[in-house]
């Protein structure tokens, strides 16, 4: 339905935020029923849907000492749980704690991950069925994945892997698929250079029990189409790129990665795209 | 005017968001038809009032046909630190239309029971019938429903629209496909297809015109003679000429139309009964023709004409009947034919009516007829419904070529649209459990989505995990509810969800908590649920050891203290019970040991938990000597103080019981 009248179909509405500065990112929990931002203002705000289906904001605290740029919800078996990243160069992991009474929720910090040199871009927990396990990315091209042995002690992570890309990483995103091994995608964009943005796929092999490259893309990436092609040096498989769909964007740059929902296809959002929609 | 201008102003399109989203739906769906997915990609363009202008936007997921939007950081929207969200198809749902998805939900299933009933055999036609009819009803209840609220907004009454449509395709499908009477019938079934729909519009008008004196003044009165005739409803036309203003003045004229009237009507071949053979309805139908043939160019409808003549003010062509009557094709593209019907369908069932009214389902005379009725009616850009009609009408190779693969796809789509509404999901649930390919699939993603607000709804969605045999689900059903038990330190109950799914990572996990628990508080909590565990505590070693170990302090409080004795002591040493646990097992040993009048332990017995005893403190030793030197990766710490002094007073009390034990044995052997 072409047209400059909005559809009946659609329902669209305005949530305050509250927010002293700008928004980053809002991520939902698994059942959408919960909603956390954050912004640069430090803070993170958790919001709970009520009965009338209004957002009503919870909790709020100031996590980092620079902006949050991401915020991500784990999977409800292992509780109430959120990470953030921010320009601080570190990672938190929060829990929250019921008190006494139902309305007071507070969250507590569990852990801080100071392994990165420079700003944490991203962080996303991995699908329920790899366990408890976080990945993060940096300014400087590092992607590194934590583990927490113990789901319960969330204070606990070690330091698995730590993955070369090259430097500007921005996003990142586990293949929720429960068929394939582990899968994760990472984008690249250098601002500085005039090199065209990448996308990383890297995949990981239980023979060598760590992760490798199984598929770059670049340049005109938005949606592309993983084609499994026979197995590469590692018994991984090999992954085909294709490109089923073009859009015109030159220079964009990567700002969002996301699969489909089942893991075949990630797809990216870059920032000119948006753009080019805004200048007809 | 001003608000209209600001609102333009902040308004911005989310096209190629909601353009991803389409086509995500269509590709993770395998290999389709390119022609498919291209037709199904839609890009819809949005105004979402409030953000700023000329913003780049970011957008995320919020659930089932949910997305929530906010600007990316931009020196523009510096100051706006806000959020829209944008969901669509959410007020598809409004109560009338849930009843008709629970209605149509019930048809659904009943008819495939009854397909499975039949072990093989193919569905009865008559079944299929009778639930065809029963969702036309539902439709029509719906639409009444929509139309009957009072004052119906916008929404609704577009809604009433679809579905309207809707059970006009679906009857037309109903006709053509599932009742197939013999010739001559069909027509018929047509003939009330297209004047069902228009029953309460016609009856208004008609009693209006009656209504007006006389009923020829009406603008309408002609145009209503010639639907009627054109329907086939001759009697009715026959009266509503008989109102004529020219006829009632003269009798002789009235009469002899009437003769007319009746002697054309009664070879009608199509009233009931229907005919015997395809060969007598023919020969019956053929017969009728000539005569009204003859009857015409014998001048029998001149007195008409005549009458004609003498109402010059009404220019009207009442030749036309006959024309109709004897089937010629021309007249159905005069003018006044035309502009009395409503639409191009209705032509064509006219025309099918009076040109072949024995065609079958499968003529190509139909589609022939329903061609040249659009091309009359001026139907240049076929609209939905009309290629729907036309597709039906020709057994479209839709069917034939996608076949059960677009059943498949439709029914998916369909059962993604319910979830946009909390109610109804377990209806959806139903509609992909009848999908053999993909519906499995498809269930699970979205079962596991489904928000567990309360403990039934949690035990709904594990009755539908144990139908399907969705094991993992179950389990991670479970281990939700039992974490959210466990964060308000119910651990009772998180042991209860447990339990239910027989899930024996998380009991082990539980199990430990559990004796954490007693280790610090001193005490059982929840008694009931452990000492109710029966076969359950098989699924964990874990559990086991804590079933055990309350039945040792039952065997305690009992007073039976050698069984206890040797439980505890069967315990320590099959290893299932990990070190940690080991001293407040060792030290509930003491006042076994400590007994004044009784020797518990044998020889043997005091032997294994002076071993454990020992290892245990050679471990802590241990933990001693490597503290200085690396950070201790468990979470055993070295022995504070009153630890030290109970292993001394374990140590002594074994001493004493093993030389005891020793003597008493020397003496009996």
């Amino acid at each position: 339905m072409e047209g400059d009248q909005p559809s009946s179909m659609f329902e669209a509405k305005p949530i305050n935020t509250d927010h002293k500065d700008l928004i980053h990112d809002v991520s939902y929990d698994f059942y959408g029923r919960r909603m956390a931002t954050c912004s640069s203002d430090q803070s993170v705000k958790v919001w709970d849907i009520g009965e009338d289906g209004q957002w009503r904001c919870t909790s709020t605290w100031k996590t980092h000492s620079g902006s949050v740029w991401r915020v991500t919800w784990a999977h409800p078996e292992f509780g109430q749980v959120l990470a953030t990243c921010s320009f601080d160069r570190t990672v938190g992991v929060w829990e929250e704690q019921i008190g006494d009474q139902k309305s007071e929720a507070h969250w507590v910090k569990r852990t801080s991950l100071v392994d990165s040199r420079t700003a944490v871009n991203d962080v996303k927990f991995a699908p329920r069925h790899l366990g408890l396990q976080l990945a993060s990315c940096s300014t400087d091209g590092q992607l590194r994945i934590y583990e927490a042995p113990d789901v319960m002690n969330l204070t606990q992570w070690s330091l698995n892997h730590v993955l070369s890309c090259r430097p500007g990483t921005s996003c990142l995103s586990w293949n929720p698929s429960t068929v394939h091994s582990p899968m994760i995608v990472v984008g690249t964009d250098d601002p500085s250079t005039s090199a065209a943005t990448q996308l990383l796929i890297f995949g990981y092999s239980e023979e060598t029990r760590s992760y490798h490259v199984l598929a770059v893309a670049s340049k005109d990436v938005d949606i592309i189409h993983l084609v499994p092609s026979g197995t590469d040096a590692y018994h991984g498989t090999k992954l085909d790129v294709r490109h089923p769909a073009h859009f015109d964007h030159q220079g964009a740059q990567v700002w969002r990665v996301a699969w489909n929902v089942t893991g075949t296809n990630p797809r990216l959002i870059g920032r000119r795209w948006l753009c080019a929609t805004l200048e007809r | 005017m001003k608000d209209r201008q600001r609102l333009r102003k902040s308004w911005l399109e989310i096209k190629t968001l909601l353009n991803t989203l389409v086509w995500r739906l269509c590709s993770s769906e395998g290999e389709m038809d390119d022609s498919f997915q291209r037709a199904s990609l839609y890009p819809t363009t949005l105004l979402v009032p409030g953000l700023p202008a000329n913003c780049p936007l970011l957008a995320s997921w919020s659930g089932p046909q949910r997305l929530v939007l906010f600007p990316r950081p931009t020196e523009g929207a510096r100051q706006w630190a806000g959020l829209a969200q944008v969901s669509w198809d959410a007020a598809q749902w409004n109560s009338i239309t849930r009843r008709l998805a629970n209605q149509s939900h019930g048809y659904f299933l009943s008819l495939h029971e009854a397909g499975r009933e039949g072990e093989g055999q193919s569905l009865q036609g008559s079944d299929i019938l009778l639930y065809s009819r029963y969702f036309r009803s539902a439709l029509h209840e719906c639409v009444l429903g929509l139309r009957g609220r009072g004052s119906s907004s916008w929404e609704h009454e577009r809604q009433a629209q679809v579905f309207s449509t809707m059970a006009l395709v679906w009857h037309l499908v109903e006709i053509l496909f599932i009742e197939v009477l013999p010739a001559g019938c069909l027509v018929k079934q047509l003939v009330e297809w297209v004047t069902w729909a228009g029953q309460e519009r016609d009856k208004k008008r008609l009693k209006e015109i009656l209504g007006h004196t006389p009923p020829d003044s009406h603008h309408g009165y002609w145009r209503m003679v010639y639907r009627l005739v054109l329907t086939g409803r001759l009697s009715e036309a026959r009266n509503l000429l008989a109102h004529h203003s020219a006829f009632s003045a003269r009798e002789d004229v009235s009469h002899n139309c009437s003769r007319v009237w009746t002697s054309c009507w009664g070879r009608l071949r199509w009233s009931d009964p229907p005919p015997p053979s395809p060969e007598e309805s023919s020969n019956g139908w053929q017969q009728w023709r000539r005569e009204v043939t003859a009857r015409r160019e014998a001048g029998a409808f001149l007195s008409l004409r005549q009458l004609q003549l003498l109402s010059r003010c009404a220019f009207v062509n009442t030749h036309l009947f006959p024309q109709v009557l004897s089937g010629e094709e021309e007249v159905f593209s005069e003018p006044e034919i035309v502009g009395s019907c409503e639409s191009w369908y209705e032509l064509m069932v006219a025309r099918v009516l009076f040109t072949t009214p024995l065609v079958m389902s499968s003529d190509y005379d139909l589609v022939y007829s329903a061609e040249a009725a659009m091309k009359t009616f001026g139907v240049v850009s076929p609209e939905p419904l009309d290629s729907l009609l036309l597709a039906a009408l020709k057994h479209s190779p839709l069917e034939v070529v996608y076949g059960a693969k677009l059943a498949e796809f439709l029914i998916i789509e369909y059962a993604s649209s319910l979830l946009a509404h909390p109610s109804l999901w377990q209806v959806a649930m139903d509609y992909l459990s009848e999908c053999p390919t993909q519906g499995r699939h498809h269930m699970v993603l979205h079962l596991e989505r489904i928000p567990l607000t309360s403990a039934r709804k949690a035990a709904k969605v594990l009755q539908l995990c144990r139908k399907f045999q969705l094991k993992e689900l179950e389990e991670s059903v479970c281990r939700v509810m039992a974490m959210k038990e466990l964060r308000s330190g119910r651990l009772g109950a998180a042991f209860s969800w447990c339990l239910q799914s027989q899930d024996s990572v998380f009991a082990a996990f539980l199990a430990e908590r559990y004796f954490t628990s007693y280790q610090t508080l001193g005490e059982f909590m929840d008694l009931d649920l452990l000492d109710n565990l029966g076969a359950a505590m098989l699924i964990s070693k874990k559990l086991t050891f804590l079933g055990k170990y309350r039945e040792f302090h039952q065997l305690f409080a009992d007073g039976e203290f050698r069984p206890a004795g040797q439980l505890l002591v069967s315990l320590l040493t099959s290893g299932v019970v990990p070190k940690r646990f080991w001293l407040t097992l060792l030290m509930d040993s003491l006042p076994l040991l400590n007994l004044k009048d009784e020797i518990v332990f044998s020889s043997e017995d005091t032997v294994a938990l002076s071993h454990c005893l020992q290892q245990l403190t050679s471990s802590h030793s241990r933990i001693d000597q490597s503290q200085s030197t690396s950070k201790s990766h468990d979470s055993e710490k070295a022995p504070p103080p009153d630890q030290s002094s109970k292993l001394s007073l374990l140590r002594v009390a074994l001493c004493r019981n093993l030389a005891l034990a020793t003597l008493q044995e020397a003496e009996l052997s």
